[in-house]
């Protein structure tokens, strides 16, 4: 009789002492998580338009509430994130940008190497857009 | 704090003590749901985590449990999780470790037998799944009477994937596994690209099925981990996404199958007459 | 479908949304910098942003834009729920649960989908006045 040791949900989460790709695939789910879920309630949200202008604008009184306005902020970002690191995701998961198969010898390298700097452009990339954005939105601009 | 001058095993001087903080469970209950416990152990310098659990074994607590064989690197049997990362027993010096307490448990995604053995019943179904072996239409590979012709380039195009041990590390590494139970897992996907982009072999569409399900290849997210995890550098994670662009290449696009290595059956005679080895005596043993 | 074809459909669906949900965010969340750029008119973010109603409505009107709109809906549906049901194909309960939800999802595609192009499509053929 054996007993049962799945890492489970949690180690989508956390499992060990891994790097940061291991954790940017949990961040793409989240993300995306937040993005459809959004995008189910915001297509009846706009669908209000075609009642005219005065009901549009009651419905905007309405998700201009501050504590969903914030939740727009952060739906922006994760859109941010979802987009660029998808566009990695894109090519890594069709073998791109991940080198070429040689003949290995230790100490072994292995393609999160060849991707890393891919992925820190990734992420500047993601920073500067989301700065740009957050200015906007916060109508710093 | 270590005694003047101890010596263990080959007569070595004692570098420092740590405690070995292992993960004991037996199905009889002894250790109820499972319980760390804490073992003393002096080290040696070039002493290993399966040399630490080895020691205690003789000295400390006979009743606890592990799997090891070659210990060298190369069967694949001491797969353990040590110090947050699933590792080889024989492979992980304590000192390099560099810490005091260093935990033990067993490896992850199995369900575990007894202390640190896991049951991996499931990594080799999965392999078995794949079918890990050249497959051949037409001539059976036991009557094939030549060499096939196959360049360095279409050798490296899969050898680093063929160094794998089955020790089962990037099974437990991997965020799929710990909650799918039908996905195949980075091993027999990283060994299914082995056989798949091997110019000998003609078997993409037998293992397809094994491959390209709700519940299989495309269940990878690119965590990375299994590469991680790999103490041969296999580097699963890069064979899986390969063979992502493999299936695709075929079964969306429709792209033929690359040429298949070329038979050479002169290639065995020529190699006798050059070499002056004698051919092989006819067989003396009767068919099935 | 084989999965192989849906996978990739998923992926080549995520490029497309790089593109057309991108154009998206930067008409609603860029309108300051489109400004800069002299596209806020053509894009519908001027004089008081694009969420004011005179702005909806010329969007509403415009071919291109009902266009885009469609295609995102359709597109970004199909992202989604293909994501979402991966996600829910991965967590550990019974395989034939897992059917039944990607069925619910494949129902819930659709009834956003239809109402998304209904008004997506009544807007631009039978728009509201601008001072409805």
């Amino acid at each position: 009789m054996a007993k049962e040791n799945n890492l489970g949900l949690a180690g989508w989460f956390h499992a060990g002492r891994y790097g940061p790709q291991r954790y940017s695939y949990t961040l793409q789910r989240l993300t995306g998580i937040g993005i459809i879920t959004y995008l189910l309630i915001h297509v009846f949200v706009t669908g209000t338009k075609i009642q005219g202008a005065t009901v549009w604008q009651s419905v905007m009184d309405a998700v201009l509430h501050p504590v969903l306005h914030f939740g727009e902020f952060l739906l922006f970002i994760a859109i941010i994130i979802h987009a660029i690191n998808g566009f990695r995701l894109i090519w890594v998961e069709l073998g791109s940008f991940l080198g070429k198969p040689f003949k290995t010898h230790y100490p072994y390298q292995t393609c999160l190497d060849r991707n890393r700097g891919f992925l820190a452009v990734t992420w500047v990339l993601i920073v500067v857009v989301a700065v740009l954005g957050a200015a906007d939105f916060m109508h710093w601009l | 704090m270590c005694s003047q001058e101890q010596k263990v095993f080959d007569n070595s001087t004692v570098v420092k003590e740590v405690t070995l903080r292992v993960f004991r469970w037996d199905s009889e209950g002894h250790f109820g749901e499972g319980r760390l416990v804490d073992y003393t152990v002096p080290v040696v310098q070039g002493m290993t985590v399966l040399d630490a659990l080895i020691y205690l074994k003789e000295h400390t607590d006979h009743t606890l449990s592990w799997r090891a064989s070659c210990r060298m690197g190369v069967c694949g049997s001491c797969g353990m999780f040590i110090n947050g990362l699933p590792r080889l027993g024989c492979q992980t010096q304590v000192l390099v470790l560099d810490t005091d307490v260093i935990t033990v448990y067993p490896l992850p995604n199995y369900p575990v037998i007894k202390d640190l053995v896991p049951d991996l019943s499931r990594l080799i179904e999965a392999h078995t799944a794949v079918r890990p072996y050249i497959i051949r239409k037409g001539t059976p590979p036991e009557e094939i009477d030549g060499e096939f012709h196959q360049t360095e380039d279409e050798l490296v195009d899969y050898l680093q994937f063929s160094y794998c041990l089955k020790c089962g590390l990037c099974m437990s590494a991997c965020p799929t596994v710990g909650t799918l139970p039908e996905f195949p897992g980075p091993q027999p996907l990283g060994q299914a690209l082995r056989y798949i982009r091997d110019t000998r072999d003609e078997g993409f569409e037998e293992r397809l099925e094994a491959l390209d399900h709700e519940f299989g290849v495309f269940r990878c997210h690119f965590a990375g981990a299994c590469s991680e995890a790999c103490p041969k550098g296999i580097d699963p994670a890069f064979a899986i996404q390969l063979l992502k662009r493999e299936i695709v290449k075929r079964t969306v696009f429709g792209l033929p199958a690359p040429e298949g290595a070329r038979l050479m059956p002169r290639a065995l005679e020529k190699a006798e007459k050059l070499s002056g080895i004698p051919p092989a005596p006819a067989r003396t043993v009767e068919e099935s | 479908m084989r999965e192989s074809k849906l996978w990739f459909f998923h992926i080549l669906s995520g490029a497309a949304l790089i593109i057309l949900l991108g154009l998206h965010t930067v008409i609603m969340h860029f309108d300051t910098v489109l400004g800069w750029l002299g596209l806020a008119q053509a894009l519908g973010s001027a004089d008081g942003g694009p969420l004011a109603f005179g702005n909806v409505l010329m969007r509403m009107q415009s071919a291109s834009h009902t266009a885009v709109y469609l295609l995102l809906l359709f597109i970004g549906l199909f992202h989604g729920l293909y994501g979402l049901r991966s996600l829910i194909f991965e967590l550990p309960f019974p395989a034939r649960a897992k059917h039944a939800v990607a069925c619910l999802l494949v129902v819930v595609g659709l009834v956003v989908a239809f109402w998304g192009s209904y008004t997506i499509l009544s807007g631009y053929f039978n728009p509201p006045a601008l001072n409805q």
